[in-house]
């Protein structure tokens, strides 16, 4: 269904070519033949014929760019796309061969799984994510089939392959692909917006260390060794946050590093309820909140990384692991409470924030929430859907947010940086679309999960308050998103333009239009969006009176004084100190 | 065991070359850990000596760690000052420590303990930086022999029940009345100060303070293990005793470990802050060992090698800054990151293998121990909670402080690291999370 859409609109988004009559006809003929590869290899049944098809819509593609591409380099590009891509997927032939062999069909569901992880099972399987790794890295070529098919056949193949290796971790599996391409992507983003700063190797291994813990996180089906990946996230996180060299990062990464350290200690404890303790500092819930908009010191592909794709979300990969070990005990409630007030206040606080990132790192406080809350009534499943729309929704969203810092000179200040859309449209299109997945609208990712999750919420039997605080939140998201619509932006889609960092709405997307749109949910997001418009037109005019409640808009702001009651003490004491030793 | 103390002593012969006695050290080293027997049998017996598989660990970290101190007390020789005597009195210390380690009795084990101490002496004394060198001297030496004095009362008082002082023939005290407790408290007495124990640390870091790299890094690294490897060794003569006075000591460790981390985050010395931090971490072996589990012993033993390591380690690289800007305070120790990057990874490493991050052993040891005082009972997890957040609280405090900011404005010029220090660190770190893949050798049964 996807692919034919992308397809046609591919072909009205290349009316130029029909115009400026640059043989139409061919350009016609290679795209069908695209589309017919794409579909054999999805429906194939049979891993070998898979592969072989897989391999096919190589040929299309490479035509495709190096017949109608613009630019000289174009040659380049194609040969970076194929040979990345072969050089790749011949292990894949190999391993599947291997498959082959072991159980004597290479039939989809009939393979037989490699159960044991010994090293050639583990070499097995790098072998296979490789083909997904390059299409990654392939995106140089840049063209929107190869964004949007292409690398969506990565994903395609890691869902059957992974299914066929480790049954029993798919879904887990799965955010290590995501993190990987959310990964290749930060990496690209983070090569732009650091280079020329002279510690940029430095800020390289740094990036690569961390991917290596996630990884060491999610290979890992034990507790002691998950924590060996934990223990590297909080380590190198705070080694990135406190990249650049001033007080205020060295404030925030020490809050960071320590806030984590609680969980650390309490997975060391390992009782189960203070376990989950663990897995709430981590994921920044209310309590534990105040290191993640304070970790926005750190460099912006860095806040993307550590922020959305991956460190957060390791919180909740272990509350999704152990979710069995929650149903049914007290901890669920305590955290559905917890859940709702994180929504709540992290919504409150995004619309009184003028910072860009914190913006954002609150919004994803506020996310995390509605995923921590579905989990507490026990759809652990619906919390693994949305945690990976909103991996990579909020993604899209830091690095677009990296890209305007950088592009108005350092300024963070949404007040400063209105009116972009006729500047970077490409990037502001990429972030509306972010936004709106966010936002849950329609036929975008964050509408899937999001709406799912609220529905399952409004049928079941809960708590009045907890109902009222959610349906508050979800308005108040609406809000502070459109509020930033309006800070930045007022102006008209460019939905032709479509990106490299565009394909991942897209790819979101993929899955499942098997929903149904929920009214209530509806009607309150379309409220918030109002009140988020009109009320800062008005907040523009009245400045003044928002000077007058200013202590209420600085609790409501501050996230209720989270951040000072978690850490005030301590840095007062300090500087005490300090201040007598001069 | 023979042969390594003859090669000890004949080494002695050899001071006047600083090179051939290095890598003699290190020839040594590596002869020595072809003897691995893992718990086989007690290998080398003879004449009172022999070593199992504890004293084998604790001989190779004496012997490494002697290796790595004259490597990384390089400027001794440069300076000249006086090296030959300073290779004597390092070689002696290792004969000492030979000796304890692989003594088979108990009364050559309690002299061999006691004779470690004036090599030690000496060290600080005689190349240690500042005038407070004295009464830091002083401080140890009577601390340390005030408390074990009663030892060789107590040993001596096996020997007149039993009829023999060889390790596993002593009868055990299986009475629990009042002079059964004294007897126990002062047999283990001598053992906690060493260790030390909180209350009993204040010797540790004027100790530490004042003596040169080479003092620092052998009593961190291996003279505070003899405690441990003591209290391993005789308390089992007391199950009784023991089983009524754990509480005491494991109140004591880890509560005084919370306060002494406290004190570590408003130390302004590098160093005194990482030997008050070496207090905290040997209060959890202590609360290891006297719960008397397998996991708490093996746990321990763990921990005494990865913070032999680490904090020998962290000492270097304190003295690494020492030697070039002249200070130890962290308000002039700053912003080293701008103008010593590698040494900064260094830096890194070694602090959070100080916080027991993996895939360190530290990380291995804190968690048999953690394991084996929570079982022992639940309400410790509170103390241990706080005391492993606050390790981690003050080794980033050291790392942030030293390394990030701005850095001191009067500095002239210094090198920004040589091959040899990154040598002496990476030898190091790098037992110290290597051994974790292979951790038999680090995991004595008893």
């Amino acid at each position: 269904m996807l692919r034919i859409w992308i397809m046609a609109l591919v072909i009205c988004a290349s009316q130029r070519i029909k115009k400026t009559n640059n043989s139409p006809r061919g350009f016609l003929v290679v795209n069908l033949l695209l589309l017919l590869a794409l579909l054999l290899t999805f429906s194939a049944t049979d891993y070998l014929l898979f592969y072989i098809r897989f391999e096919r819509s190589l040929i299309p593609t490479l035509i495709l760019i190096l017949g109608w591409g613009y630019q000289p380099e174009r040659i380049q590009a194609g040969v970076y796309m194929l040979f990345y891509t072969l050089f790749a997927s011949l292990p894949l032939l190999v391993s599947l061969l291997r498959f082959y062999r072991l159980g004597g069909s290479l039939t989809i569901g009939l393979v037989p799984c490699a159960e044991r992880s010994n090293f050639i099972t583990f070499m097995w399987y790098f072998c296979t994510i490789f083909a997904f790794v390059a299409h990654v890295e392939a995106l140089v070529a840049g063209s929107i089939i190869l964004a949007g098919v292409l690398l969506k056949l990565g994903g395609y193949v890691s869902v059957r392959i992974l299914g066929g290796v480790i049954v029993r971790f798919i879904c887990l599996r799965q955010v290590d692909i995501k993190s990987l391409i959310a990964y290749s992507s930060v990496a690209h983003i983070g090569g732009d917006y650091i280079e020329g700063d002279k510690r940029f190797n430095r800020f390289i291994y740094l990036v690569l260390a961390f991917v290596l813990s996630i990884g060491a996180l999610i290979v890992r089906p034990n507790i002691i060794r998950i924590l060996l990946g934990w223990d590297g996230l909080g380590l190198v996180s705070y080694a990135l946050v406190i990249f650049y060299q001033n007080e205020k990062s060295a404030n925030a990464g020490i809050l960071t590093v320590l806030s984590n350290r609680v969980g650390d200690v309490a997975i060391l404890l390992r009782i189960s309820l203070i376990f989950i303790a663990g897995a709430i500092t981590k994921r920044a819930q209310i309590p534990f909140s105040a290191w993640l908009p304070a970790a926005m010191a750190a460099p912006t592909p860095v806040s993307a990384l550590v922020h959305s794709s991956t460190l957060v979300t390791a919180g909740v990969y272990l509350l999704i692991r152990f979710s069995p070990a929650l149903i049914g005990s007290e901890a669920q409630s305590v955290l559905l409470i917890i859940s709702c007030l994180t929504i709540f206040i992290a919504g409150l606080g995004a619309n009184f924030e003028y910072d860009l990132k914190k913006i954002i790192a609150l919004s994803t406080l506020s996310q995390l929430g509605v995923i921590l809350r579905i989990l507490a009534l026990g759809f652990a499943d619906l919390a693994f859907f949305h945690l990976l729309a909103h991996a990579l929704f909020k993604a899209l969203l830091f690095i677009c947010a990296g890209v305007v810092i950088h592009a108005v000179k350092e300024y963070q200040d949404i007040r400063c940086i209105g009116r972009l859309v006729f500047r970077i449209p490409l990037t502001r299109t990429c972030i509306n679309l972010a936004n709106l997945a966010l936002c849950g609208i329609p036929f975008l990712a964050g509408f899937y999960s999001k709406d799912l999750i609220l529905e399952v919420a409004f049928i079941r039997n809960i708590n009045l308050l907890a109902f009222i605080l959610y349906a508050l939140a979800t308005g108040l998201t609406v809000c502070y998103r459109f509020r930033l619509v309006y800070y930045s932006l007022t102006g008209l889609f460019n939905l032709r333009r479509m990106s490299q960092v565009n394909d991942k709405s897209v790819v979101i997307t993929r899955s499942m239009i098997r929903l149904r749109i929920g009214v209530l949910a509806l009607a309150l997001r379309v409220l918030g969006a109002l009140i988020g418009y009109l009320l800062n037109i008005i907040s523009v005019n009245y400045r003044l009176r928002r000077l007058k409640s200013y202590s209420k808009v600085v609790f409501m702001g501050s996230m209720w004084f989270i951040p000072f009651l978690s850490t005030f003490n301590l840095s007062h004491v300090r500087l005490k100190t300090v201040g007598a030793c001069m | 065991m023979l042969k390594f103390i003859f090669m000890n002593i004949l080494l002695i012969a050899f001071v006047k070359e600083w090179w051939f006695i290095q890598i003699s050290l290190f020839l040594m080293c590596f002869i020595f850990s072809c003897f691995m027997g893992h718990d086989f049998s007690v290998s080398g017996l003879g004449l009172s000596l022999g070593s199992d598989h504890l004293g084998f660990i604790l001989i190779m970290l004496s012997m490494w760690i002697m290796a790595l101190v004259i490597c990384a007390s390089q400027s001794i020789k440069k300076t000249n000052n006086s090296p030959s005597g300073f290779l004597v009195v390092n070689l002696l210390l290792l004969l000492a420590l030979l000796l304890t380690f692989s003594a088979t009795d108990y009364l050559l084990f309690y002299i061999s303990f006691e004779s470690s101490l004036i090599p030690t002496l000496i060290l600080i004394l005689g190349w240690g930086y500042q005038p407070e060198r004295i009464q830091a001297g002083v401080y140890m030496l009577f601390y340390t022999l005030f408390a074990s004095l009663p030892l060789l009362v107590s040993l001596l008082s096996f020997y007149s029940l039993g009829g023999s002082l060889t390790m596993g023939l002593v009868p055990c005290a299986e009475s629990s009345n009042f002079i059964t407790f004294m007897w126990y408290f002062c047999t283990i007495f001598a053992f906690v100060v060493k260790l030390p124990m909180y209350l009993v640390h204040l010797w540790l870091p004027k100790a530490h303070v004042e003596a040169p790299v080479a003092g620092s890094m052998i009593l961190a690294g291996v003279l505070l293990k003899l405690g441990g490897y003591g209290l391993i060794r005789v308390l089992f003569l007391f199950p009784e005793v023991n089983k009524m006075f754990s509480w005491f000591w494991v109140s004591v460790s880890i509560l005084g470990g919370v306060i002494v981390s406290f004190m570590c985050l408003r130390q302004v010395d590098i160093k005194s802050l990482i030997a008050y931090s070496s207090v905290a971490h040997m209060g959890l072996v202590l609360s290891g060992l006297v719960v008397f589990g397998w996991w708490g012993q093996t746990g321990a033993v763990v921990i005494m090698v990865g913070h032999g390591l680490c904090s020998s380690g962290l000492f270097c690289l304190a003295n690494m800054v020492y030697e070039r800007l002249g200070s130890r305070s962290l308000l002039v120790n700053k912003g080293l990151l701008n103008f010593m990057p590698s040494l900064g990874l260094w830096w890194f490493l070694l602090s959070i293998g100080n916080m027991a991050a993996p895939p360190t052993i530290n990380l291995l040891g804190e968690i048999s121990l953690i394991l084996s005082v929570v079982s022992w009972s639940k309400l410790s997890m509170f103390g241990i909670g706080l005391l492993s957040f606050f390790s981690a609280a003050y080794t980033l405090y050291m790392y942030s402080m030293s390394q990030h900011g701005l850095f001191f404005n009067s500095l002239f010029s210094c090198c920004s690291g040589k091959v040899s220090e990154y040598l002496v660190l990476m030898l190091h770190w790098l037992p110290l999370n290597v051994l974790i893949v292979k951790t038999a050798m680090i995991l004595p049964s008893f």
